[in-house]
């Protein structure tokens, strides 16, 4: 009888210590199982209030949230997943359990909110030619220029109806090209700004003379960079330079120079202008930067002998290509970070300025030794001094 | 504070103004009135006061562009505290140490301590309070978001305190004010000679990524970098301090360029130069000051640039590429380091300087760098002039230092 009574007493001990398992999902106590799973309180109430008020939650990170109990209310969509995943099932929540009152105060923000997004959504800002005048102008006689070139430089015996085939050009041919071009930048010029032509005839020429090298420097490097083959230095006539073939390029035969000596002189300058195309190519230029970088370098500000009006002319004409082109960054590039864009921009005019820089140095040099006798126009030209 | 002992008949009053207010502008959730510089709701401005009061930063687990609006619970504290600062609420406006329980200490805060350095610090005093403005700090909230731009304004505070001290002639005291003076061309090259250590240290100071690049790529910057930046520098100070008669140093001393006699005119000179020499000089040298007043100096007048933009500046000069030696990982290190500056900048002009469209005003500060490299490259060839005729020949480091030829 003793043995039987103690027997008993056991059993209710056991039974009255008996505890509930801990939360499936937060690792928290547990209040029994809800929906299909053991759960706490608190992931039980966040499971049902979700399921009947049809809401959708959205990860910021990767989808693998941790969920415990200090931060299982950080990210509602992967401690939905967890209970999903570990089998709480949406068909066990009775709907519309919660009062009316509550639920009206739930539903109407995210109707607020929705009709918002949507609006913002659908603003699409139309591409227009108005939005950009001066920069589509611009490119309309760019191409008529291209055309240009094909007639100007067109060789003897070449036909103007068939296409032409690139050729690698010498030093003295190179020159050529070069003095060809001035005139017919300079019409360029005129046609692509209206403001130019009543300018003074002694700003126009302060101002081409300022733009002119960096312009023949800036051009073949975007077209360069354009081109397959980077050893290749494209000109505008459409030929190329061989620029890993450097004593080819500065010997002439006809005045029987060896260009042995003038390529390594040159060298530095050319590794130089090697990093440039490269900057061009990485950074991907395309033809609207290209306008833009022609309008900074030939609108410029604070050049000698500029007059006041000029340069406010020039202060505008910059402000409104910027317009255009941040207006062309955002909504016909996408670009999220157009700032970032500008910057770049300037950084590669403040690396042109170096170049141009350099060839002057070099075309002084060559200039002394009598390696070469640049033609009177291209020399004063470089130098930086205009007729 | 509102009185904690509303009667039953006040609160039924306010009770139909409240169906009336606005919106917050942070979370969109009903507004209560203004606080602190824009509209916003209880939670968003009780929120924004505590953030400010107890100098609290967060960390966005995102890319910083969280969604903030009321459905949304638990929302990202650092971006929701970025937006308080884009609508306009203005870290100054927060009472100080209002949450603290118990006995207030007297004791002074950042605030004043920081405009108290501010005062020594500075080096030239603001003529006018809208020169002031140029040279205000800003309120560590900021700090989050504009690192590099803040780190680089406490580092140049420190460098102007140092250059009160290496700058100083012997027998001058260390505690009495400097009057600024005219200076003549050797003393004019000494000074810069003595800049050169002290830009390198603040340099190093305010890059991180500075300090990790190889010792020739270090070379490679800074010796592109700082006759730019003495250029670019001597321009900022005479914009602040509202002259542009004169080229201000950074020891507060002047070149007088209305004057050049007395800049050219060195009397304990060994073979003192006749006027007629002096004269030629002058006649020389004049379009160059008049170069740099035009291209640099009118123009940051005119834009009113303030020291964060000219930190922003200094920043693309120091990180240039194309350069010679240049490796490809520096390149792209200063590419990084120019893209985050950028940024902060864009914030900076955004919320503390209230331009909706912060593109057009970087526009307009970029396009002083083409200017800078003209006066860079005007500076040099004159140099060069000099030393050639040999009449003032420079002394050899400060040659070499113009030509980026040290370290």
């Amino acid at each position: 009888m003793d043995s039987l009574n103690f027997q008993f007493f056991e059993q209710g001990l056991s039974q009255k210590e008996t505890k509930k398992p801990n939360c499936a999902i937060c690792g928290d106590v547990g209040d029994g199982h809800h929906f299909g799973l053991d759960a706490c309180r608190a992931c039980a109430a966040f499971f049902r209030r979700t399921v009947a008020l049809g809401k959708k939650f959205e990860c910021r990170q990767q989808g693998a949230c941790k969920i415990n109990t200090i931060i299982r209310s950080i990210c509602k969509s992967c401690r939905l997943n967890k209970c999903l995943n570990l089998g709480m099932k949406r068909s066990c929540v009775q709907p519309r359990r919660d009062k009316p009152q509550k639920e009206e105060k739930l539903i109407l923000p995210s109707m607020n909110v929705s009709p918002a997004d949507i609006e913002v959504s659908c603003i699409e800002v139309p591409i227009a030619v108005e939005a950009m005048p001066i920069l589509q102008k611009m490119l309309a006689n760019y191409e008529k220029l291209k055309n240009s070139r094909n007639i100007i430089h067109r060789r003897e015996g070449d036909n103007i109806f068939e296409k032409r085939t690139p050729r690698s050009l010498k030093f003295r041919e190179t020159l050529e090209i070069l003095s060809n071009e001035m005139s017919l930048v300079a019409d360029w010029i005129g046609w692509c700004f209206n403001e130019f032509e009543f300018l003074p005839t002694d700003q126009k020429s302060i101002l081409f003379s300022n733009f002119s090298v960096n312009f023949i420097v800036l051009e073949r490097a975007f077209l360069t960079s354009k081109h397959n083959n980077l050893n290749q230095w494209v000109l505008q006539s459409g030929d190329y330079i061989q620029i890993d073939n450097l004593e080819e390029f500065f010997t002439d035969e006809q005045l029987k120079i060896d260009g042995t000596k003038l390529a390594k002189l040159f060298k530095p300058s050319l590794e130089q202008n090697d990093n440039f195309h490269k900057l061009l190519k990485s950074e991907k230029i395309e033809m609207y930067d290209f306008l833009v970088f022609v309008v900074l370098l030939f609108w410029d500000h604070g050049i000698v002998g500029q007059t006041e009006e000029c340069r406010e002319i020039s202060k505008k004409m910059k402000s409104n290509v910027t317009n255009e082109y941040i207006y062309y960054l955002k909504y016909i590039q996408k670009n999220e970070n157009p700032v970032c864009q500008l910057t770049m921009l300037v950084s590669i005019l403040t690396c042109l300025q170096r170049i141009v820089c350099r060839l002057r140095e070099d075309m002084s040099l060559a200039h002394v030794f009598d390696g070469y006798t640049l033609p009177p126009n291209l020399y004063n030209i470089i130098i930086g001094r205009y007729i | 504070m509102e009185p904690l002992d509303n009667t039953s008949l006040e609160e039924s009053q306010f009770r139909p103004e409240k169906k009336e207010k606005s919106t917050c502008s942070i979370c969109r959730e009903d507004g209560d009135g203004y606080h602190f510089g824009a509209e916003a709701c209880r939670a968003c401005a009780a929120f924004f006061r505590r953030s400010v009061s107890l100098d609290k930063t967060y960390l966005c687990r995102g890319n910083n562009d969280c969604e903030i609006t009321a459905n949304i619970r638990c929302m990202c504290r650092s971006c929701r505290f970025a937006k308080c600062l884009e609508v306009g609420m203005n870290p100054a406006g927060v009472q100080q140490r209002r949450d603290t329980i118990g006995k207030r200490e007297i004791k002074p805060d950042s605030t004043d301590l920081m405009q108290l350095l501010g005062s020594v610090g500075d080096g030239y005093p603001p003529t006018t309070s809208a020169q002031s403005a140029l040279v205000e700090d800003l309120h560590p909230s900021f700090n989050d978001r504009m690192p590099i731009l803040m780190k680089m304004r406490v580092n140049y505070r420190k460098m102007d305190n140092a250059r009160l001290v290496i700058h100083r002639k012997d027998g001058q005291s260390l505690f009495k004010e400097k009057t600024p003076k005219a200076v003549n061309y050797k003393e004019a090259c000494a000074q810069s000679i003595r800049e050169v250590s002290l830009v390198a240290d603040w340099v190093a100071w305010c890059f991180d990524d500075f300090v990790t690049l190889p010792m020739d790529q270090k070379k490679v910057l800074f010796r592109n970098f700082y006759t730019p930046f003495s250029v670019l520098e001597g321009a900022f100070l005479c914009h602040i301090n509202d002259t542009s008669n004169a080229l201000i140093l950074p020891s507060g001393d002047y070149i007088d360029t209305n004057n050049l006699k007395s800049f050219f005119n060195i009397p304990d000179e060994e073979q003192p130069m006749t006027d007629d020499e002096i004269e030629k000089f002058c006649r020389m040298f004049k379009p160059s000051f008049e170069l740099n007043r035009r291209g640099l100096v009118l123009p940051m007048m005119a834009e009113k640039i303030d020291v964060f933009e000219f930190f922003a500046l200094c920043t693309f000069v120091f990180w240039d590429f194309g350069l010679d030696e240049q490796t490809d990982d520096c390149m792209m290190i200063g590419k990084s380091v120019k893209d985050r500056v950028m940024k902060e900048l864009a914030f900076y002009l955004r919320c503390a300087k209230r331009l909706e469209e912060p593109s057009l005003r970087v526009a307009s500060l970029l396009t002083l760098l083409p200017a800078l490299q003209r006066c860079v490259r005007r500076f040099q060839e004159d140099i060069e002039i000099t030393n050639v005729f040999n009449v003032y020949a420079p002394p050899k480091d400060f040659y070499d230092l113009v030509n980026g030829k040290f370290c």
